[in-house]
Order: C-alpha cells, then sequence, then structure tokens
C-alpha cells in the first residue's frame, strides 16, 4: 500500500482540463429551450436558456403560445357574453375575472348592485384567491419536490369546487356572474356548508405549514431563489403576492377598495427578501386572511336582492322570464339590444397573482370598441428574467412555481 | 393629494346623471404641473381618472416629469393599450395607464400616432415594464415604439404579416394556410380554411362597431338609439 503514497502531487501543479479548474467549461454555452410542453412551465411557456455549465447566462421567455384573441373577440361580442371569454383568462378564479368584467361594465353603465350581491361577489372573489392559491401551493410543491403536498391542496379545492358547484351549477369556468349582480342567490344550507369549510381552512393550511415551510428540503429549494428588490419588481410592475414579498404593502382591496373590501378586516402580509421562499410565505399567509375575510361575510351576509331589478339594462332572472310578460320582454330588449352609454373605464381588481385589470372603451353600441385585458400573469413574468439569470438551472423551476402564472391569462 | 375615486359601489355614474355636463376636475396641482408641460386635460369619464392628451412630440419630457418630478412620482406604468381609430387622425391612439404609489393615483395619457408615421418614444428607461407592454401594442396594433431595443411581435408569430387589434382586420382572420414560426422555429402549419384556396386573402371588412367617427373621447353621453 505504500507505494500509493509514495507519490504526492498537488493539484493545482496538474496541467488545465476539461471541466475541471482552470479548464474551459466557462467558455462552453449551452442553449436549452425549455417548454413550451415542459410540465414545470404551468402551461405552454417556453424559456429560452443560455447555461454555462448550471448556470443561467441569459433567458428570453417566449409567450403567445395560448393567445386565443380574446381582446379582438370582445370587440365582437355583447357585454353579456364576454363572461364567458373571461373565465378562460385565470382559469384557476374563473369568477374573480368575471367580478372584475362586470365591475368594470357596471361602472361604464351606472349600473347600482344591491349589497348582497356586492357580499356574494366578495365571498367569491375570496374563494376563488383561494382557489388559485391552493393550486399553487399542490403545485408548486409537486415542483419543489414536495409531491404530498399536492394530495392535501388538492383535497381543499375539490373541495372548494363543491362548494362553487352547488352555487354556480358548474364546477369549474362557472359563467355565475351577471352585469348588475349574480345568477343566483347564497341558500342559507350553502352558507352553512361554506362556513364548515372556511372554519376547517386555517387548520389546513396550518397542515401545509408543517409539511413545507421548516422542511430543510423545501427551505434549501427556495430561500435566496430568484431574488428581486422592491424597485426592481415596481420598475418591471410587478403586482400581487411578488410584489409584497419584497415588503411593498401594496393591494388593491386597500389601495383602489372595491366591493366591500373597505368594511371588511383583515391583513396585508408582506415579505422582507423578495425571494421564492417569500413568495410563498405572503400567499400562505394570504389563504388564512381569505378565511377571515370569508368568515366576516359568511356570519353577515347583507339581506336583499341578489340583482339589480334595473331591467332596462340587467338581464331578468329566468325563472321571471319564463313566467311574466314583462320580463321576457325586458330579456329580449337587453339581450338583443342593449347598449352602455359612450365612455372609457379602467377598473382594476386584485387578482390572485396581482392587478387584473379591464380598460374598456365604449362607442355606445351593444359591443366594445376596444377592450384592453391588464393581465398579471403576462406582466409579473416579465420579472422571470431577472429572477433567473445568475441562477442556477434547477432554480428556475422553483422560480417559475413562486411566481404563479397562468398562461391562459398570460396569453389572453 | 386628493384619493382615487375608487368605490365603484358609491360612485355613481355622472353620465347617466346629467349627460351635457360631466363633473368637473377638482383643483388639482397634477392638472397644472401636467398642463404646463404640455398636456391637455380632457373630460372626465365615467372612472373618474384625470385624463390628458399629449402631443407625441412633447410625450417623451411629459413622461420622464411623470416618473422623476417628485411633485407627481407614478412609479407604475400599470398598462399601455394601442386602439385604432379608422375614420380619425391620427389613426390610431397608445394608452397609457400610471400608477403614483406615492399618491395612490391613477391617470390615463394618450398620445395621438398618425398612420403614415405609427412612431412614438419608447418608455422603457424610465419604465422597465414598458418592455412588453409595447412589444404587445407593436404586435396587436402596429404602433412602433422608438427606442425600444428589441421590438418584436410578442403573442404572434414572429412571421405573422398582420396587426390583428387593427379594426380592418377580420376577427375570423385573414388566410389561415401559412406556416407559423415562433421563437425561431416552425412550430405549426395550420390548413384549416379548406373552402378557400392556401394564399388567398379574404377581402377585409369594416366591421368597427359604433362607428368610430362618432367617438368623441369619452364625453359620457347617452347614446340616441339603442335603450328601449
Amino acid at each position: 500500500m505504500s507505494t500509493l503514497t509514495e507519490k504526492i502531487v498537488t493539484v493545482s501543479d496538474l496541467p488545465p482540463r476539461p471541466g475541471g479548474e482552470g479548464g474551459n467549461l466557462h467558455e462552453e454555452r449551452m442553449e436549452l429551450s425549455m417548454g413550451p410542453q415542459h410540465p414545470a412551465t404551468h402551461g405552454v411557456l417556453q424559456c429560452k436558456l443560455i447555461l454555462d455549465g448550471e448556470k443561467v447566462v441569459a433567458m428570453d421567455p417566449v409567450v403567445g403560445y395560448l393567445h386565443r384573441g380574446k381582446e379582438k373577440h370582445a370587440e365582437h361580442m355583447t357585454y353579456q357574453q364576454f363572461f364567458t371569454l373571461t373565465d378562460r383568462l385565470d382559469y384557476l378564479q374563473p369568477l374573480a375575472n368575471e367580478v372584475g368584467w362586470a365591475l368594470t361594465v357596471e361602472k361604464l353603465a351606472g349600473i347600482e348592485v344591491p349589497a348582497r350581491a356586492q357580499a356574494i361577489r366578495t365571498i367569491i372573489c375570496e374563494f376563488m384567491r383561494l382557489s388559485a392559491h391552493l393550486v399553487w401551493a399542490g403545485i408548486g410543491g409537486v415542483d419543489t419536490g414536495a409531491v404530498s403536498m399536492f394530495m392535501y391542496a388538492f383535497r381543499d379545492r375539490e373541495e372548494l369546487f363543491d362548494l362553487m358547484d352547488e352555487l354556480t351549477g358548474l364546477r369549474t369556468n362557472q359563467e355565475y356572474l351577471r352585469i348588475g349582480g349574480v345568477g343566483a342567490d347564497l341558500s342559507p344550507e350553502l352558507i352553512e356548508k361554506m362556513k364548515k369549510w372556511v372554519a376547517a381552512l386555517p387548520g389546513h393550511v396550518d397542515e401545509f405549514e408543517l409539511l413545507l415551510t421548516g422542511n430543510k428540503i423545501f427551505h434549501d429549494r427556495m430561500r435566496g431563489v430568484g431574488q428581486i428588490t422592491a424597485q426592481q419588481a415596481i420598475e418591471l410592475g410587478v403586482t400581487g403576492p411578488c410584489l409584497r414579498a419584497t415588503g411593498v404593502g401594496v393591494d388593491l382591496r386597500r389601495a383602489r377598495p372595491y366591493l366591500l373590501y373597505p368594511q371588511l378586516e383583515f391583513d396585508v402580509p408582506v415579505g422582507t427578501r423578495g425571494d421564492a421562499y417569500d413568495r410563498y410565505l405572503v400567499r400562505i399567509e394570504e389563504m388564512r386572511q381569505s378565511a377571515r375575510i370569508l368568515k366576516q361575510l359568511l356570519d353577515h351576509l347583507p339581506a336583499g336582492e341578489w340583482i339589480a331589478k334595473d331591467w332596462k339594462n340587467v338581464l331578468p332572472p329566468k325563472g321571471r322570464v319564463y313566467t311574466s310578460m314583462e320580463e321576457m320582454i325586458h330579456q329580449f330588449k337587453t339581450v338583443t339590444e342593449w347598449c352602455p352609454p359612450k365612455g372609457e373605464v379602467y377598473q382594476a381588481t386584485e387578482a390572485a397573482n396581482g392587478e387584473l385589470g379591464f380598460y374598456l372603451m365604449s362607442a355606445g353600441a351593444s359591443h366594445p370598441y376596444r377592450v384592453k385585458i391588464r393581465s398579471p400573469s403576462f406582466i409579473n413574468l416579465q420579472a422571470l428574467k431577472p429572477m433567473s439569470v445568475g441562477s442556477y438551472f434547477s432554480d428556475i423551476v422553483a422560480i417559475i412555481a413562486s411566481l404563479h402564472f397562468i398562461m391562459g391569462e398570460c396569453d389572453r | 393629494m386628493a384619493d382615487v375615486p375608487a368605490n365603484p359601489s358609491s360612485s355613481s355614474n355622472p353620465a347617466a346623471a346629467a349627460p351635457a355636463a360631466p363633473v368637473a376636475p377638482p383643483p388639482d396641482p397634477l392638472i397644472a404641473a401636467l398642463t404646463a408641460l404640455g398636456a391637455e386635460a380632457l373630460p372626465l369619464t365615467q372612472d373618474l381618472l384625470p385624463v390628458f392628451r399629449v402631443e407625441r412630440d412633447a410625450w417623451p419630457s411629459v413622461a420622464r416629469a411623470l416618473r422623476r418630478d417628485p411633485q407627481l412620482s407614478f412609479e407604475m406604468l400599470i398598462d399601455v393599450a394601442g386602439v385604432d381609430f379608422p375614420k380619425r387622425r391620427p389613426r390610431f391612439e397608445v394608452v397609457y395607464h400610471l400608477w403614483s404609489l406615492t399618491w395612490n393615483k391613477v391617470i390615463r395619457v394618450k398620445v395621438g400616432v398618425p398612420e403614415e408615421d405609427p412612431q412614438v418614444a419608447s418608455v422603457i428607461d424610465l419604465w422597465p415594464t414598458a418592455d412588453w407592454h409595447e412589444r404587445e401594442a407593436f404586435d396587436m396594433v402596429g404602433v412602433k415604439f422608438a427606442g425600444h431595443p428589441d421590438l418584436r411581435r410578442i403573442l404572434m408569430p414572429d412571421d405573422y404579416p398582420w396587426h390583428p387589434l387593427r379594426k380592418d382586420f377580420p376577427v375570423e382572420g385573414i388566410d389561415n394556410s401559412i406556416s407559423y414560426v415562433k421563437a425561431g422555429g416552425v412550430l405549426m402549419t395550420r390548413e384549416l380554411d379548406v373552402d378557400r384556396p392556401a394564399g388567398q386573402d379574404r377581402t377585409p371588412v369594416d366591421r368597427s362597431h359604433g362607428d368610430p367617427a362618432g367617438y368623441s373621447d369619452g364625453t359620457p353621453t347617452l347614446p340616441e338609439e339603442g335603450r328601449s
């Protein structure tokens, strides 16, 4: 054995080797196209990457594979018809998109919405935030290696969809909103079921945290990854939980309030470092806050109408259309020739991923003149580049998971 | 600073109440500062956001003031929308929505762009988020942004020849038989329209709903007909 120790070489004396220190690895650049069919890109996002070993040197996100021309279609649809397409923007929170569109059209036409309808809308907005965050928690867990997280998050999401099914008649892409209100009332039995679900949720969020928050693997995977500063986030137009994770406490429910949010008690969680782990923590806390909002609303749901009885502007409920001559005429007139006034409205709501805005131009016709959808996923996706460049290739999956965009909303 | 008019539930529609007299803008240092820079304050629309029209040549200096002036400090560019008015001169309009986080105030700025020279200064140096916004406006309406370092199409394929949100572009598309290239590679070839030979364009149809010539910058007025 002694022969082996006779010759001792120092590593630094060795000639440069490819792949080793002093080798030419750092000059080898590899171009890699990740997606558009990559399972970790959450839909059809393509990332064109230039890698130096495992390090990302350059990145260019390519979007548009799911472009369906919703803004063009909107110019050829009536205002009520366009609800169907808004469902398919962020398909994890279809009703929240519908609320955004309904508020835009109502602001344009000056339709007053009854308090109960507003409360129901606020309730479904928070349910949709939870729906989106639950999917994010489940899929994000899978992306970062915590596969069991998927089962826990989707258990709650399925129960949530059962509630939405009972409320709207459809499990997803509900088309429940009407201009002037909602499609159906919230029954006392359903309120009890919702209360039960909401009461159980904080305990379930604790379970998620037990699985992930203190988990060493998850922590190593997320902490310090995809970090951006508050300044960068504002410059890039990032909104929603990704902005709040950098420490900017801007939430449209507070900053530019709509619906019943001014009357509700809730906290806006902010992060400190702006990395993937903070984005995770902010969303987890938002789920608890949503449960808090829902509890307040479900306990004190105002009585009254669930749709404005302004039949010149609002579609009458189907039950009355089939039984009353007057409402049948109104239904016919509203569907065929309802025109809001000329004008322009920009209305933004705090969707699960950030500021979802509708900029609506009306020329006084039955169809919008121009609809511009300010999609939070599209704008937040710009931050993917500064987050990824300089990080390791495997971190991109964690960054995408924590950024959480929906390509249906991004590409429109 | 005045608060942003925000709550849709309580804000009544000025159009419904008094179509002839829109709500007068409140005395506001913002309006005075922008008017001094050459912006023209337009009548309020239903969302009660301050609206300004800026000449194309004055837009770079106005944008710089909006971003850098501490009295204004519009830190966030929310949205850029390209709009086509085929019967109006200038034909295109680029609509910017800006948000001041300092004052919690949102404004809308409109810049007209003529068809003969469809170009407006890019604001990417002031708001880096304008990158994709401007690429999208270029892609959809065909307005070019001078000074944008990488003005490519973003939603449509690289070699797509049209700008789909122009009003003379039919909603059913033109000639679906071309190969589409995205991100440098051929990804799909579509032969959807079997009735028409490949390569034959459809005549563009004017589908400008509501006669854009009569479109009057959102001055809230009720339509003459259409309501029962």
